[in-house]
């Protein structure tokens, strides 16, 4: 790796971060740093395909370089991305009617770990007006560190509901983490843990949702 | 021939699968996010009964599969032993390793062992032992304390042994020492007899008290032991006994290897097995996992942490890997370009700003495979394998 491939990769990541307005510049430079031709096409292919059917090209992006990290073969990293895009395309129509980039991203890993179509509805139901990107992956953190999709979906509702803030949120799955360290089952965690942080918060749910999370 | 010769026959075979065995159980549950092995070995061996003048030789096929995640560790083997006029001598092994959480410094371990034999004079016999031991996890090392039972079935004959054991290891890069006691008390005169072991009068048990001090060497291809057991006599017993056992194993790829192992071995009441004198050579072959990229990280654990901060997170990655190795990090927050982490007293190290949002992150060990750090969430990547993810509110 060079030091000029090496900046190359992280003004990638920067203006991915950025927002959609350099997106093709940041995709083409992210194209670049694939260096076998064969897998170079067939992601520029599947990126095209999904900005076509309107789909962030980012997370996309980011998978396919992983993959190349990763030395998986041009088919797999194909079938890698198709598999995303399949999800992203289902997380749009669950989101729906405007959703984010990062919660179409979001949504995706949430399906990919096993959480339910019924549960990303309910959550957009939950919050109609504000991305809920935070709570998506939140929850999908919860999954991945074994928590029951069905148990770990309840909670998280339980607690948009209640209005709970983002570092409320994230400060559940860092605090199941460590019960989990500690010798708790993760649905035993979960269940301590979100007690304690529905202690802290008023009992009275609709009206809170409907505000911008704080 | 006799059934004892069938018996230093499984033995050998002990000797070769148990090492392994008792390796994985022993070897830190939480080391790696995962990790399964199946291989297989083969061999030679000349050996002799410490009391008896001929040696014989003798042959092993034997097969081992074992797995570990963070808490659980598991070995099963069989092994099948072909030793002078001998019919057949076949052995299994199970054991288990388990812990109350990944972070936990406790360790319970248990294992269970069954062989079965057949002589064309003496017809069949057996033996079955079990074992327990707890043992506690130090910075760099671990003490243990343990009991195992046994019972054996020899020329109709059924003998019964219990032990107890506590010893300790510690480590310091390459090496490791361990030193353990025990005490064994057995009915099974037969084969006290065998090892060469004074009984003056009759009793209903006898009692033996055991010191072994070893020393572990594994640096890149070559792995060295070398163990010395004393052994001295109690209750009705009259033993003074030493045996010096070594055994070196040459990797030439990291799947093949081949191990010479000569020296004594005293006779394992537990498992009622006489006192023996072996020279050995064996290959094996690694057959699973597939991926040489595995290879390599078996004795590594890598760590993350996250500390929110007014501009998002900072993710702290630590492995407890050697000096030798080289360690990198790397995720959707480098456009997932490796970042090499830096030695630090107590291993490697790399600090990481991250923005708001998710991130998927892993962690490989000399260009190996990317492996998710122990504590993460872990989701499966779509390339066969796994990446911890983080959520910065």
């Amino acid at each position: 790796m060079t030091k000029s491939s090496a900046f190359i990769r992280m003004a990638v990541v920067l203006t991915l971060a950025a927002g959609t307005a350099a997106n093709a510049a940041a995709q083409d430079a992210g194209l670049n740093l694939i260096r076998d031709g064969a897998t170079r096409d067939i992601v520029r292919s599947l990126l095209g395909g999904a900005l076509a059917r309107g789909l962030p090209t980012g997370p996309l992006l980011s998978k396919a370089l992983e993959g190349v990290a990763k030395k998986a073969s041009p088919k797999s990293i194909r079938e890698a991305m198709a598999n995303l895009e399949r999800r992203m395309r289902r997380a749009n129509d669950l989101l729906a009617p405007d959703p984010t980039v990062d919660e179409l991203a979001m949504g995706a890993d949430a399906l990919s770990v096993g959480v339910s179509e019924k549960t990303l509805k309910q959550m957009r139901a939950a919050a109609p007006k504000r991305s809920i990107a935070l709570e998506l992956g939140v929850l999908t953190e919860l999954v991945a560190r074994n928590v029951p999709p069905g148990r770990a979906a309840r909670m998280i509702l339980d607690l948009m509901a209640r209005g709970a803030t983002g570092v409320q949120l994230t400060a559940l799955s860092n605090d199941v983490q460590r019960d989990v360290a500690a010798g708790l089952t993760p649905d035993v965690a979960l269940d301590l843990r979100g007690r304690g942080i529905m202690s802290l918060l008023p009992p009275s749910p609709s009206s809170v949702l409907a505000q911008p999370r704080k | 021939m006799t059934a004892r010769v069938v018996a230093c026959g499984i033995r050998w075979a002990a000797a070769a699968v148990c090492a392994a065995g008792v390796s994985a159980a022993a070897r830190p549950v939480g080391a790696q996010s995962s990790f399964g092995e199946f291989r297989i070995e083969g061999g030679a061996a000349s050996i002799r009964q410490t009391e008896a003048r001929d040696r014989r030789a003798a042959g092993l096929l034997s097969a081992l599969w074992r797995a570990a995640d963070e808490r659980f560790a598991v070995l099963a083997s069989g092994a099948f032993t072909y030793a002078g006029d001998s019919v057949t001598a076949v052995q299994g092994i199970g054991a288990l390793a388990w812990r109350p959480s990944t972070v936990s410094a406790w360790r319970t371990e248990g294992g269970i062992a069954g062989a079965g034999f057949g002589v064309y004079s003496l017809g069949r016999g057996g033996n079955f032992s079990s074992y327990v031991r707890q043992r506690f996890e130090l910075r760099r090392g671990s003490v243990w304390l343990g009991g195992s039972a046994g019972r054996t079935l020899r020329d109709d004959i059924s003998s019964h042994a219990t032990g107890v054991d506590a010893g300790a290891s510690v480590r310091s890069g390459a090496f490791e020492g361990r030193a353990s006691f025990a005490r064994v008390r057995s009915s099974d005169r037969k084969l006290f007899e065998a090892a060469g072991i004074l009984l003056p009068g009759d009793a209903t048990t006898y009692d033996l008290d055991d010191v072994v001090v070893a020393l572990h060497y594994a640096r890149a291809r070559v792995t060295l032991d070398l163990s010395n057991s004393w052994r001295d006599g109690r209750r009705a017993t009259q033993a003074g006994q030493f045996a010096l056992y070594g055994s070196a194993e040459y990797g030439f790829t990291p799947r093949v290897s081949m191990a010479l192992s000569a020296g004594r071995l005293l006779a394992d009441a537990v498992r009622g097995v006489p006192d023996v004198q072996v020279v050995a050579a064996t290959i094996r072959l690694v057959l699973l996992p597939w991926h040489d990229a595995d290879d390599g990280e078996a004795s590594t654990l890598a760590m993350a942490s996250v500390t929110p901060n007014p501009a998002g997170a900072t993710l702290v990655v630590v492995v407890n890997a050697s000096a030798e190795h080289r360690v990198e990090v790397a995720g959707s927050f480098s456009g997932w370009e490796p970042v090499p982490l830096v030695r630090t007293a107590g291993g490697w190290e790399a600090s990481v700003a991250l923005g708001s949002g998710a991130h998927r992150v892993a962690v490989r060990v000399d260009g190996g495979a990317w492996r998710a750090p122990a504590n993460l969430g872990k989701v499966k990547d779509g390339f066969g394998g796994t990446s911890g993810i983080i959520v910065v509110p």
